[in-house]
């Protein structure tokens, strides 16, 4: 297998976009994938490593940088992962399965258009899955995340996950 | 031997780095503090500096134009490698003068490559994914004067460089494979989605053009859905940019190839030959091969022809078939694409042929690339929508595609 100049093992790095902020940072996935550490209910707010912040209007521009930080996980509006896979939960038979569908989908959360496919089973209702899902925060992959305010600025992530508590309004793009 | 010098604060990944250059034979030295890095810099005068963004007190940028500033590295190539990889944060690092930008995680083989095609082109060029080739531009904020008259030294020819006429893309200068027949049911769609495939499963950056007027079927075959087409850049006539292609891609996310379908519903409007010049530059510069379906003949598929590195036309073994293939290499060799750049592919070949493939080549004046077998379980591929090139790689009909795909320049 090739060799890959990573982030630290164990962590996976992730963009973490609240409604004014940019926070790029790592997080520690021994225990628990990242996914499951968003959708923990006992746990408020989310430990990043390595934190770098920028304005979510100048995104590029570093402001400040600090060795550890935490993330109110409610404010979050989505985080962006650069693969796929670093956004599937332990239990990955949800999203993950040979006979599952890429769905396309926009979903507007918190000010930032997502655009992307939720991964499912044919059989399940996608809006209703959206609508109903206990889980907090929900993968869309192949995901492009437009702040709407400044079109300019696009994030995009083999995997994006969306706070379900701050979406606007979703719908589905199939016809 | 290159001398390199590496700048990041994770000294794993500085330790991990260093050992992937030292083995492809490139000497390193390492600094882990962001602001020692520019003396230490100026003092071993690199080849090459490979720099992270996220460093604490100083970030790479700053990092970067300060080298950029001092007479003493101002002439040192520099990549920036980061965990940032948004297309701002490309901009940006670019913008602060680096020659090229890495996000990670990056494997050996990506920053080897993208190591020596800096080396290669030096300073005073920019070298992007897919090893493309540009020169800084003028607007950047690199002391360094750009040059468009001095031919980059390794790395791919820049897009327009030698455009005669200064407003697009040279013949042939773009890594695109055009496939085409100008007779429906030789199955082209199939051949060039398949070609698509194979070349994604070797890792490749791949997108796919569907050129079509009438309902393209490069979606179908994938079983993707697509709201966006190249229909939707008709409105902005001539006046294109980069964004608007790209927001305009679907990606398939299994094999991860992007596609820029064509409108369902059959049209007579087509993209005009600016237009597509623009769009198969703005997809070349992001993507290794670029692959159109032009099954039809109009101006986007004509410009197309003439910019693609590689032409397969698709025929079968019926009379009419060979016809309009003889016809439309008359024609590409009119329009000025030259033979060197043309591969015919016989489809749907049977055992026993209308015309046999002798007679063919015959007939064409020139041998057939390769011979794609009629298979069966094509139709059950497209209905799950994985084509066969990546279900059934050992399959007859994969391995045709195989042989066509070496026969190419890509």
């Amino acid at each position: 297998m090739q060799s890959q100049a990573t982030v630290r093992k164990g962590y996976v790095a992730g963009e973490f976009l609240t409604r004014t902020w940019r926070v790029s940072g790592e997080v520690e996935i021994q225990g628990q994938p990242l996914l499951d550490q968003l959708n923990d209910h006992l746990a408020l707010f989310l430990q990043v490593e390595r934190m770098f912040i920028s304005p979510l209007s100048d995104p590029a521009q570093l402001a400040g940088n600090y060795p550890t930080g935490n993330i109110r996980k409610d404010n979050l509006a989505v985080v962006a992962l650069k693969q796929m896979q670093a956004g599937l939960p332990h239990r990955q038979g949800q999203y993950m399965g040979r006979d599952h569908v890429d769905r396309p989908v926009v979903i507007v959360v918190y000010g930032i258009e997502v655009r992307g496919a939720i991964r499912l089973h044919p059989s399940v209702n996608v809006s209703h899955f959206v609508r109903t899902t206990p889980e907090h925060f929900i993968p869309v992959f192949d995901a492009t995340a437009t702040i709407i305010a400044h079109p300019e600025i696009v994030f995009t992530g083999g995997a994006i996950l969306l706070n379900r508590g701050q979406i606007e309004w979703f719908c589905l793009q199939e016809e | 031997m290159p001398r390199i010098l590496l700048v990041d604060d994770d000294i794993n990944l500085l330790q991990m780095v260093k050992l992937m250059l030292e083995r492809a034979g490139h000497e390193v030295e390492t600094s882990s503090n962001a602001a020692e890095s520019i003396e230490h810099a100026a003092r071993m005068n690199p080849d090459l500096a490979i720099i992270d963004v996220m460093m604490p007190g100083i970030s790479g940028y700053d990092v970067v134009r300060k080298l950029r500033a001092d007479p003493r590295t101002a002439r040192i190539p520099i990549i920036i490698l980061t965990a940032r990889s948004q297309p701002m944060d490309k901009h940006m690092a670019l913008d602060a003068g680096a020659n090229a930008f890495l996000s990670k995680p990056v494997t050996s083989q990506e920053l080897v490559e993208r190591v020596e095609a800096v080396l290669r082109a030096g300073v005073n060029y920019r070298v992007h994914t897919g090893l493309l080739t540009e020169p800084v531009p003028p607007s950047g904020s690199s002391p360094v004067p750009p040059s468009r008259t001095t031919p980059p030294p390794g790395g791919r020819r820049p897009i327009g460089a030698d455009d005669q006429a200064g407003n697009g893309p040279a013949p042939g200068s773009l890594p695109v494979v055009t496939v085409a027949s100008l007779r429906g049911g030789t199955g082209s769609t199939t051949v060039a989605v398949n070609l698509a495939f194979l070349l994604a499963t070797r890792g490749r950056r791949v997108c796919m053009a569907d050129l079509s007027t009438t309902s393209g079927h490069v979606t179908l075959h994938v079983r993707q859905v697509a709201q966006h087409h190249w229909g939707h850049l008709l409105p902005a006539g001539d006046a294109l940019d980069g964004d608007m292609v790209t927001r305009l891609l679907v990606r398939h996310a299994p094999s991860g190839i992007a596609m820029l379908p064509a409108p369902l519903l059959p049209t007579t409007a087509t993209l005009s030959k600016t237009a597509t010049g623009t769009v198969l530059a703005e997809l070349s510069r992001t993507f290794n091969h670029v692959i159109v379906d032009a099954p039809n003949l109009d101006d986007a598929t004509t410009t197309a022809l003439l910019l693609s590195r590689t032409v397969v036309i698709v025929m079968s073994d019926d009379p009419p078939s060979v016809q309009s293939t003889v016809q439309f290499l008359t024609l590409l060799q009119n329009m000025g694409v030259e033979a060197g750049r043309v591969r015919v592919a016989l489809n749907h070949a049977r055992p026993v042929h209308d015309i046999p493939p002798e007679i063919i080549q015959k007939a064409i004046k020139r041998p057939l690339s390769a011979q794609i077998p009629f298979d069966a379980n094509q139709i059950n591929a497209m209905r799950r929508g994985v084509p066969l090139a990546a279900a059934d790689p050992d399959s007859a009909f994969s391995q045709a595609i195989q042989h066509l795909a070496r026969t190419m320049t890509l």
